[in-house]
Formats: structure tokens, sequence, C-alpha cells
């Protein structure tokens, strides 16, 4: 049983250049830290908790111990660490820190959060890491005295990104205005229609008589696949302004979101830049 | 006196295809395996020159297969999970499958060997297309191996398989080696 010293070295060459070339692109893809991607939420009275999503290194054992907003205290968060499976990646995992802001009451919202905006949190891992993190913007509404006009009738939403609210009113009424802070930045990604009407080609105020609905439909389409903004999670609040025919007005909410939903649809090497 | 030897390939070889764990600890880890078969080479070393050649590799891996006593639950091939991974651990395992396949080589030269001179036509060329095909599909895992690092977690499937055809070759040997017990045992 003899072997060819020749195709000894032939298959030693070639699998020393796959076994290089693949190690090679591991370390390329391989992170060490932790990143967060940024969020954009209106976080209302009615939520009792909001996520911040970061993406880590698929060996990582790290676990967050505690998180702080340094805007509005130093006190730390309730939260908890999931991890959100189902990703093909080789290299990274998903991850979500749920911060509780159940107060014990429904719609109401703990007061050191009212009316608040943070952009940054503090978050410590197991390993001792600390890190002061760009989280995006999140900003607290908090409404004195609202009155809604408008009741909901049915809301939707599918895992590509789109839904739509229906909602009706009982009294005759008219919508002065929809609008949303962060509408203005993302309207070439976010198609909002007023039924079936573009947001921006849609003539205020609308009439609506007692019984009628009014149909908001969105959907989030990028045409880019290297849009930073798919790295994003979003949680909007479009506030629609009423008034009824004796002059009071209302706001009434409609609410639309945009989470990544795993590891795949996130384009890691824009984050880490 | 050689029969006890080859018996002794035949159990670690045992050893090395099928693991029972208890929990994360491997009860008849790699290592074992090895060391039995170290010690059947020892023996059929004064039967055959050949084997003496084998020692070492057997001594080698005996020494990079003692990481495999602690099972790590997160990989598990049947489950299709190979998280964790580790280049280091990864190019030690990698370097570990080429001694074993110069091992497997050994085993099966001495035997090739042993019987031609004892005119046993078909251990001759049972010994060696068990040797072909074992290293044919070692070369296989070794190629595919790496790719496990970039590829979706999903082609692991594909390493699945590969080892599992790989253990049907190291039951081909196994076969070998029990007739062995009875042709080359005197």
């Amino acid at each position: 049983m003899n072997i060819n010293k020749k195709i000894v070295y032939i298959i030693a060459f070639v699998l020393m250049g796959v076994w290089v070339g693949n190690i090679i692109y591991y370390e390329k893809h391989v992170i060490n830290e932790h990143l967060f991607i940024k969020h954009y939420y209106d976080v209302s009275e009615s939520m009792d908790s909001l996520r911040l999503y970061y993406v880590e290194s698929i060996n990582s054992k790290d676990n967050v111990t505690s998180v702080m907003f340094p805007e509005i205290g130093q006190e730390y968060e309730n939260f908890i660490e999931t991890d959100i499976g189902s990703s093909n990646s080789p290299y990274y995992k998903l991850k979500t820190i749920t911060v509780n802001l159940y107060s014990g009451g429904i719609n109401t919202l703990p007061d050191k959060y009212k009316n608040k905006l943070i952009t940054t949190a503090e978050v410590r891992f197991s390993s001792g890491k600390i890190m002061n993190v760009n989280v995006g913007r999140l900003y607290f509404h908090s409404y004195a005295n609202k009155n809604s006009d408008l009741k909901l009738e049915r809301q939707s939403s599918s895992s590509d990104n789109n839904g739509g609210t229906t909602l009706y009113t009982d009294k005759d009424i008219y919508v002065t205005s929809i609008s949303n802070r962060f509408y203005n930045e993302i309207k070439d990604i976010l198609r909002v229609s007023i039924d079936g009407k573009p947001l921006s080609d849609v003539k205020f105020p609308i009439k609506l008589k007692a019984g009628q609905t009014i149909d908001m439909t969105y959907q989030f389409k990028f045409s880019n696949k290297k849009d930073t903004r798919l790295n994003n999670a979003y949680n909007l609040v479009f506030d629609i302004s009423t008034e009824d025919l004796q002059g009071n007005r209302g706001i009434s909410n409609c609410y639309i979101d945009f989470y990544p939903n795993s590891v795949d649809n996130i384009n890691v090497d824009i984050l880490k830049r | 006196m050689y029969a006890s030897a080859y018996n002794k390939l035949f159990w670690g070889m045992i050893i090395l295809i099928f693991h029972i764990n208890l929990g994360p600890i491997s009860i008849l880890p790699n290592f074992v395996g090895y060391m039995i078969i170290y010690s059947g080479l020892n023996t059929l070393s004064s039967q055959n020159e050949i084997y003496k050649r084998g020692k070492l590799p057997a001594a080698i891996l005996v020494v990079l297969s003692l990481k495999d006593i602690w099972n790590n639950k997160n990989s598990n091939v049947f489950t299709g999970n190979f998280y964790n991974i580790n280049v280091f651990m990864m190019i030690i395992g990698g370097i570990a499958v080429i001694i074993d396949i110069y091992l497997i080589y050994i085993i099966c030269s001495g035997i090739y060997d042993s019987s031609r001179e004892r005119n046993l036509e078909s251990l001759m060329i049972n010994s060696e297309d068990a040797w072909k095909f074992y290293l044919g599909i070692s070369l296989i895992f070794l190629l595919c191996l790496p790719f496990s690092m970039n590829l979706p977690v999903n082609y692991n499937m594909a390493i699945i398989i590969i080892s599992i055809i790989k253990g049907i070759a190291a039951i081909c040997i196994i076969v070998i080696l029990r007739k062995c017990r009875m042709y080359l045992g005197t």
C-alpha cells in the first residue's frame, strides 16, 4: 500500500488553501463588540415596555447585567434580555433588552419618563464591560387630558412590514392633520396612505360623518439593500388631530412599527462603521 | 497473543465511533480509544514493524483528544447546532483528523503486509479498500470542515452526512479488525 507523494503534496496544498482562506474570511467577519442598532421610538403611555436591539458574536457568552438611561437619572432599569433565534448566520446573533416601563396601572407611564428624550444608555455586561450606547432617539409621549374622537375598529400588520389601521367616529368631526416627528426623515421608505391616497397628497381637513371610518395603511419599502435605515428599529405613533363641530379638539393615535426579526436582516458591516 | 492486540484495536475503534455522554461528560472519550489502540499497536509491533510507526500518532491523538472529555452541549451535530466556533480548536481538530488518517493508514498497511505474508488475499484487498474508503471520506470531511465557519448554519447538514459516512468507513475497518483476530491472531 504505497502512497504517491506528489498526490499527497497536491492534497496538502489544496487543504491548506481552503483552511487558510476560510479562517481569514471568518476572522474578517467576527466581532468582539456588542453592536447596538439605532431605535426611533415614540413611546406612548400605553406601552409597558420597549425593546433595545443589539448584535453580538454567536460565540459570545456575555450577558447584560444592568441598563441605565443617564439622561433621566441614575436609576437602573428593570429589563429582560432575550435571544432572537431563527438565524442562519454563522457569525452573529441578535439580542434584545426589553426595558420594563410598567408602573402598575394602565396607560400610566412613570413620571421619570414623561416627556423625556433618551439618546444614550449605559449598559453593563457580565464580562465587566461598560458601554455608553447611542441608542437613537426615544421620545416619551405624555398627553394632558387627551381626548380621542376616533375609535379603533381593526388593526393589522404582517411580517413583510406593512399593515393598516381602521378608525371610526361616532360623531361628525374633521381630521385636521396627521403627523409624526420622524416621518419627514423616513418618508421615502415609509409609505403611508389615508383611504388609499398617499399622505403627502391628502388635503386637510377631512370631514367624517358619524359612523364613517378612516383607513390608514403603511408599508416600509427599501429600494437599496445598503440603506443604513434597514438597521434601525421604528416604533412610530402618528397623531391624528381632530376637531368636532363644537370646536373641541382631540388626538387619536395610530401605531406603526418596524423591528428586525432576525440578524439576517441586519447589515453588520454598516453597524461596524 | 496477537488476537488480543487486534481485539484492542477493535475496541479502540468502537470507542472512537460511538460516544456515550452523561450530561456534558463523555463516558468513553476518544482519548481512551486511542490509548487502547496504542496498547494494541505496541503488542503488534513484534508481528510487523509497520505497526511500530503507529505508536507516535496514537500517542499524539491521546493528547489532542483530551479536550473531548467535556462535551459541549451547545454544539450538537444532531440538532445542527455548531455554535461556539473556536478557530484554534477547529485547527486542532483538523490536525487530529490528519494524524488519524495516518494512524488508520498504518493499521491498514500492517494488516495488508501481515495478510500478504500469510497469503490471505481477501483480507489484503479488504484492508486496501477500507483504507481508500476511509481516506477519501476523511479528505472530503477535512475539505468541508472549514466551510462550516462561514456558511449558514443549515449547511452544516452536509458535515453531519459526511460524518455519518466517515463512521461507516470506520465500521468497515472494525469489521476487518474482527477478521484479523481470527486470521492474524496467531
